[in-house]
């Protein structure tokens, strides 16, 4: 019945809804923040674009939070509200359609941020939850078993659906944090007991509950993310829905009181693809155990005989941008050897406009603090959203130790 | 399903990309890295035996990037000299900041050979003044490849439905101590949908290299022979994504994913790993030696 819709179609879709048009004016209203202050204490007028001020309050806040110990390994529950209220069409196609094509991607997003956490996947109708998939460190096998189970029909349940995640987490060592985010569109819940007594439950277990509500806030809801420290996000439209939903895949900050650091075995397999003519039974894969010879197909996972976790030290390098990650750049020119300002941006070599110091287009410039040289705005984006990696940086590191 | 979007009001530019996912139009931005190191292509470093010479390389490259224009109209190349001091000898030829620029008629690309040609005569003249035989062998590759990162990046706010492509011609050694940024630069590749092809000079493998292919689903070559540098371009990295889809490039992949422990830079396959740092052990210990927890 609700086929998964077009990439290209949801895009339209969420253009269209995300703002209205009477909305659209206003938000370009705002004229106020339009406002700049320059050196002499002169008010000015810039002509700056929304997306260009949003992207830096980004990375500042970002930044505001890399001091932050990060929990960077994770075992999360998602909980996903498969009841009747995931029919409604407030979202087009339907709640269900714009839900679960999200949910494809918030996979892929949080093992892209996370490669040494796990997810599970449990989801909740007619009253009962139901476990769909085991904690496990693969996007594709979450997306396969989601995509056979997305008909929904009856309520949702908390409770059910805490004591199920609970009887899981419980088991797991403390080193990593334990979290549960559940995605909600129905406005009731359908308890055989006291909700109470499972969030209480949670909190002893020491699982942060989160919840992503579509449709409203629920006080249940609300209460259970403060007992448990977690965040409480209700989506104003499909656009707001995706970011608070990707909010959760970067780690978030460890929590000293639930979490124990300990030293966790892991297994460095090494690739022994077999040969093609080779007779093998049993489970295949080009990767070899270190403790128990048995074969896994890929990496991170958990070797299926002996459960040692096999990762790579590509992804321990994957995961090292999460707790030193490059600081956020200050706007203005850097000064070159001689005390002139640098007339190109240092990664992608595009040339500043003469005299244009204005914060509004794609090519301002900005400042690395640290190694001093001059980005545009786009390599400025790029460097702390995607790339992790400051070039200026880099180079300096270098020929420090090139220099020793 | 494809629908008409005549009456969607234009989208803004995304800044930058999360996935490859866009469908490409058939034209591609290639960044080339070109080691320029003198130790190397003198022989002195012992690298090359002298038999390939830079000249006839570099000359050979010019024609595969003519060729590679000449695949589409809308194809862009940008060269970066990977030099020791990565400082003053960034090339890039600036087709992507116009946008608009024209390479399709031969007289621009004649123009084009004749602009790298100058660029590298202007590297040379410098050199010349703080050139000293104590230039180490070791190339910032991690600048280097996340400069080409920013490149592509920035030619695809131009151009959102180009596919691609690093090309990292070098011979120079790899320093361990650029690991950890590298491999976070190798993923970011991969997961804005750029491919990284290796082309090693010389006879040393870079297990780098070979990682950085590997994981972004590129090719690995050696140039043993730098006559045929051509031969190996055109053969092994062929320009066009269709013909690649449809040959079976030579993979020489042996990757080893070697983990070394922290606190005697030991080899291991089986190691302990800090919850809060990542740090990897050898044995068991009371407290991490990185980051001071207290695992008791």
């Amino acid at each position: 019945m609700y086929g998964e819709p077009e990439d290209d179609d949801l895009a339209a879709e969420e253009q269209a809804s995300s703002l209205r048009a009477f909305e659209k004016h206003y938000q370009s209203e705002n004229t106020w923040e339009d406002l700049v202050e320059d050196e002499s204490g002169m008010l000015r007028v810039t002509t700056g674009d929304k997306g260009y001020r949003e992207k830096r309050r980004k990375i500042a806040l970002a930044a505001s939070n890399s001091h932050v110990c990060k929990g960077m390994i994770r075992f999360v529950y998602v909980v996903l509200d498969l009841s009747q209220a995931v029919n409604e069409e407030d979202m087009r196609p339907s709640r269900l359609a714009v839900i679960s094509s999200l949910m494809y991607k918030f996979f892929r997003e949080f093992f892209n941020q996370n490669p040494l956490s796990q997810l599970g996947l449990v989801v909740t109708r007619n009253g009962i939850a139901e476990r769909v998939t085991e904690l496990s460190g693969n996007p594709e096998t979450h997306i396969a078993a989601l995509k056979e189970n997305l008909d929904a029909a009856g309520d949702m349940s908390i409770q059910n659906s805490l004591e199920q995640v609970h009887a899981s987490l419980v088991q797991l060592p403390m080193y990593g944090s334990r979290e549960v985010l559940f995605v909600v569109s129905a406005l009731s819940t359908c308890d055989p007991g006291n909700v109470h007594t499972a969030i209480a439950a949670a909190k002893n277990a020491k699982i942060r509950v989160s919840v992503v509500s579509v449709a409203a806030e629920m006080h249940v809801c609300r209460r259970m993310t403060e007992e448990t420290g977690g965040i409480f996000g209700v989506a104003q439209s499909q656009h707001h829905l995706e970011e608070l939903l990707m909010a959760h895949a970067p780690p978030p900050p460890l929590n000293e009181e639930s979490t124990k650091p300990s030293l966790v075995e892991m297994g460095f397999p090494q690739k022994r693809p077999l040969d093609k003519d080779a007779f093998f039974s049993g489970r295949g894969g080009d990767y070899v155990c270190p403790r128990c010879k048995s074969r896994v197909e890929e990496l991170p996972s958990q070797c299926t005989v002996c459960k040692l976790t096999l990762v790579s030290s590509a992804h321990l390098a994957r995961s090292y941008h999460h707790l030193f990650p490059v600081p956020p750049f200050t706007e203005g020119f850097g000064l070159d050897d001689e005390g002139k300002r640098h007339t190109s941006c240092f990664a992608c070599y595009v040339d500043f406009e003469e005299g244009n110091e204005s914060t509004s287009n794609e090519n301002a410039p900005s400042v690395c603090p640290k190694c001093k040289k001059t980005f545009c705005f786009v390599c400025d984006v790029y460097i702390h959203e995607k790339l992790h990696n400051c070039p200026g940086c880099e180079l300096v590191k270098f020929l420090a130790e090139e220099g020793q | 399903m494809s629908r008409s979007r005549c009456h969607v009001p234009p989208k803004p530019l995304p800044l930058s990309f999360s996935r490859g996912s866009l469908p490409s139009d058939g034209s591609s931005v290639l960044v080339i890295l070109f080691e320029t190191n003198p130790l190397l292509w003198s022989g002195l470093g012992g690298r090359l035996d002298g038999k390939e010479s830079f000249d006839e390389t570099l000359r050979q490259l010019l024609v595969y990037m003519i060729g590679f224009l000449s695949l589409h109209e809308q194809n862009r190349v940008v060269i970066i000299a990977l030099h020791s001091n990565v400082e003053h000898c960034m090339y890039a030829i600036p087709t992507l900041a116009s946008g608009e620029n024209d390479l399709t008629n031969t007289g621009s690309k004649s123009d084009l050979c004749a602009q790298v040609i100058s660029n590298l005569a202007t590297l040379a003249m410098r050199m010349r003044s703080d050139f000293d035989l104590s230039t180490k062998s070791n190339m910032p590759l991690t600048t280097v490849i996340s400069m080409a990162l920013c490149c592509v990046n920035r030619a695809r706010v131009y151009k959102p439905h180009c596919s691609p492509r690093i090309l990292c011609i070098l011979g120079s050694q790899d320093s361990s101590g650029q690991y950890f940024s590298g491999m976070n630069a190798i993923f970011s590749a991969k997961n804005s949908g750029v491919r990284i092809d290796a082309c090693l000079l010389g006879y040393t493998d870079s297990f780098f290299l070979q990682q950085a292919a590997q994981i972004t689903g590129g090719s690995y070559c050696m140039l043993q022979q730098g006559e045929k540098a051509l031969y190996y371009l055109l053969s092994d990295l062929p320009g066009s994504e269709s013909i690649r889809a449809k040959l079976q490039s030579p993979r020489k992949f042996c990757s080893e994913y070697q983990a070394t422990c922290f606190c005697h830079e030991v080899n291991l396959q089986v190691g302990f790993v800090c919850s809060v740092c990542l740090t990897i052990f050898c044995e068991r210990c009371r407290k991490c030696l990185a980051c001071f927890a207290d695992y008791t």
